[in-house]
């Protein structure tokens, strides 16, 4: 079933891998933990990836794995996250202003207002607006510490991107990509810049918008299709 | 700020000098997202509100340095916002922090402007849909 093997084949495809750990490694780097205690994390990651390699797959493991490594630094991330506690009152208040928000959004066809929201939450404005800004917050971060996205262990792009996006390589003509790039919102557009012209990870992105890692996952998705949407229009 | 009376808020001059910590952006978000709610506008246009006083806080701190505070003034309408940020020091050449926000600031706002290299201002205006 797999091509793992032994416990010596397996300790040596760990070894041969142990590059691939810090290199995924490395995209967390920002969030606060030791390198080293992510490349720990990821190697727990890496050997789960090479328990379950199916080698009958055309999959080669580097690309197997990397899920299953920035899987198990994000699960350790998250976990050590909840160390520092928002206030119970306040999460709750945010839970209801996202439950409000997201509710409206779909009511309405718009963005709310703080207002609406406010109504629908049985809140006052200012609870709103303090659950909206503090209640999502993660950890406490300086800003200075996301000030070096282009440290030299970053990822490429294609071993970040993971294989989402083959097809975006073949589009040489950067004139009509700054044409399509025109129509995206600001925030895809923040998104696509800081993601493929910064080479930040999402993460990074995340922490720099104050917002999740799903939601700039969400908007780099939403913008990648109407990019390649517009480019395949536009190509003969 | 006035009370709010039925008709459409009035145009408002808001000023706040902070210290230069990057702590204190949750200051200033707190700030424009209160400004943006008393004009009612959408939580999509005050989550770019957040993110350009962010990024121009950012800015600042980038490249006015040795600067004792940095003042914010918002000018802030139903149909515009502008944010214009001061420092009082020589603006430094750009570092690439610098740079990623001024990329930041012109993806989410309309008109982006830099003063002299001689005294620190950095204008940002958004329109309000």
């Amino acid at each position: 079933m797999t091509s793992t093997g032994s416990g010596d084949e397996r300790e040596r495809l760990v070894l041969e891998h142990l590059g691939l750990v810090r290199s995924v490694a490395a995209r967390f780097k920002y969030r606060g933990e030791s390198l080293e205690d992510l490349q720990q994390i990821g190697t727990i990651g890496l050997i789960k990836a090479i328990d379950r390699f199916d080698a009958s797959r055309e999959v080669k493991l580097t690309t197997y794995a990397v899920p299953f490594i920035a899987g198990e630094i994000h699960h350790y991330l998250r976990d050590r996250a909840s160390v520092v506690r928002v206030p119970r009152g306040l999460q709750d208040r945010a839970a209801k202003t996202t439950a409000a928000e997201s509710e409206l959004a779909s009511e309405l066809g718009r963005s709310p207002t703080i207002g609406e929201i406010s109504e629908r939450a049985g809140l006052t404005p200012e609870q709103t607006i303090e659950a909206q800004e503090l209640g999502r917050s993660r950890r406490v971060q300086s800003l200075d510490q996301a000030s070096d996205p282009n440290g030299n262990d970053a990822p490429s792009i294609a071993a970040s991107l993971g294989g989402e996006d083959p097809e975006l390589e073949t589009f040489a003509d950067r004139a009509m990509i700054a044409d399509a790039i025109e129509s995206l919102t600001g925030r895809e557009k923040v998104v696509v810049g800081l993601r493929f012209l910064s080479d930040m990870t999402q993460s990074q992105i995340a922490d720099r918008l104050n917002c999740s890692q799903m939601q700039v996952s969400r908007l780099q998705t939403r913008a990648l299709r109407k990019l390649r949407a517009r480019l395949e229009a536009s190509t003969p | 700020m006035e009370a709010r009376s039925s008709s459409e808020p009035r145009r408002q001059e808001i000023r706040l000098a902070v210290p230069c910590d990057p702590e204190w952006a949750a200051l200033l978000r707190l700030a424009v997202a209160g400004m943006a709610a008393y004009f009612d506008f959408s939580t999509a246009t005050i989550e770019d509100l957040k993110l350009a006083v962010t990024e121009a806080y950012r800015h600042a701190l980038a490249t006015a340095r040795g600067a004792s505070g940095i003042e914010f003034t918002f000018d802030v309408s139903a149909s515009r916002v502008s944010i214009a940020v001061d420092a009082g020091v020589p603006r430094e050449l750009a570092a690439d922090e610098a740079d990623v926000s001024l990329f930041v600031l012109r993806a989410i706002a309309d008109d982006v402007t830099l003063g002299s290299p001689d005294r620190y201002h950095l204008a940002v205006t958004k329109a309000i849909d």
